[in-house]
């Protein structure tokens, strides 16, 4: 399965580690930031946007991977029906 | 452990690939989460990210720190608001695919202890039933008008259908109907 067709399929997964990718860039860079200023006015700006914006980034993504995994349940579920409602007990046991 | 959820990977992969080649099915919603629960989240993370945002741009431009603090409350006002969004969003979710499962998948634990209270009930030592009545209750099985199957009574597909005949199997199968895949009468 090619890149293309992976996004395609697991765009929810994809977006939920671009948006955990950019919570810990977020936390370093504030991270940086606060280490490198010796006051706490200046390192203030860095807690805020890297810290705090940095989790919020971070539970977005980790909002989204769990959104899909509830999303591939509901799939399942979607399959199970169809198995039940045509009949064929043997697919609906195998899923 | 780790196979079973490669495999598990794997079938929701296919199951996505096939999805894009069938039509979208109409009786059932696409995700667990209703339009208006994707507004409430999207609302939520978006002004909670908003929030965190514009008490940045303040907090950045005040020299001191005590002039600071008050961005950095509304920051994380603004991440509290964005995490109950997020969990909210989550828990309906949960509660949609867990009702949608013992809707479709039968109670087996509760069909076993209703198996068992009936043949408690036919020990010699026990209470006795009325004559016949756990038989005819056996050879009963539900349907509603214009259905294609027939179930037992307890079966997780038949709760809660009001006004569905109780017939014999024989009639059942009479009138053009097979027993239901869930509950096997």
């Amino acid at each position: 399965m090619d890149l293309r067709t992976w996004l395609r399929l697991q765009w929810d997964r994809a977006l939920a580690w671009v948006f955990v990718a950019a919570g810990a860039a977020a936390l370093i860079v504030g991270w940086v930031g606060v280490s490198g200023n010796a006051y706490a006015a200046g390192q203030l700006p860095y807690v805020i946007s890297g810290g705090i914006g940095g989790i919020f980034l971070l539970g977005v993504g980790a909002t989204l991977w769990l959104s899909a995994d509830l999303r591939d349940e509901w799939r399942k579920l979607d399959r199970i029906e169809d198995a039940l409602r045509d009949g064929s007990t043997d697919e609906a046991a195998a899923l | 452990m780790a196979t079973g959820a490669v495999a598990y990977r794997r079938s929701t992969l296919m199951a996505r690939a096939g999805e894009a080649a069938q039509p979208v099915r109409a009786a059932s919603r696409p995700m667990p989460w209703r339009a208006d629960d994707l507004c409430r989240w999207v609302l939520t993370a978006g002004l909670g990210g908003v929030v965190i945002a514009v008490a940045w741009y303040f907090g950045a431009g005040e020299a001191t720190f005590s002039q600071q603090l008050g961005p950095l409350d509304a920051a994380v006002a603004g991440l509290l608001v964005s995490g109950i969004g997020n969990v909210a969003w989550l828990l309906r979710g949960r509660r949609a695919v867990g009702e949608r499962r013992r809707a479709l998948i039968p109670d087996l634990e509760s069909a076993r202890r209703r198996r068992r209270v009936a043949s408690a009930a036919l020990r010699p030592e026990g209470p006795r039933p009325p004559a016949g009545a756990v038989e005819a209750a056996d050879r009963l099985f539900v349907a509603g008008a214009g259905m294609e199957r027939f179930h037992r009574p307890g079966c997780a597909l038949a709760t809660g259908r009001d006004g569905w005949s109780h017939m014999t199997r024989a009639e059942h199968e009479r009138a053009g109907r097979r027993p239901c895949g869930v509950c096997r009468p």
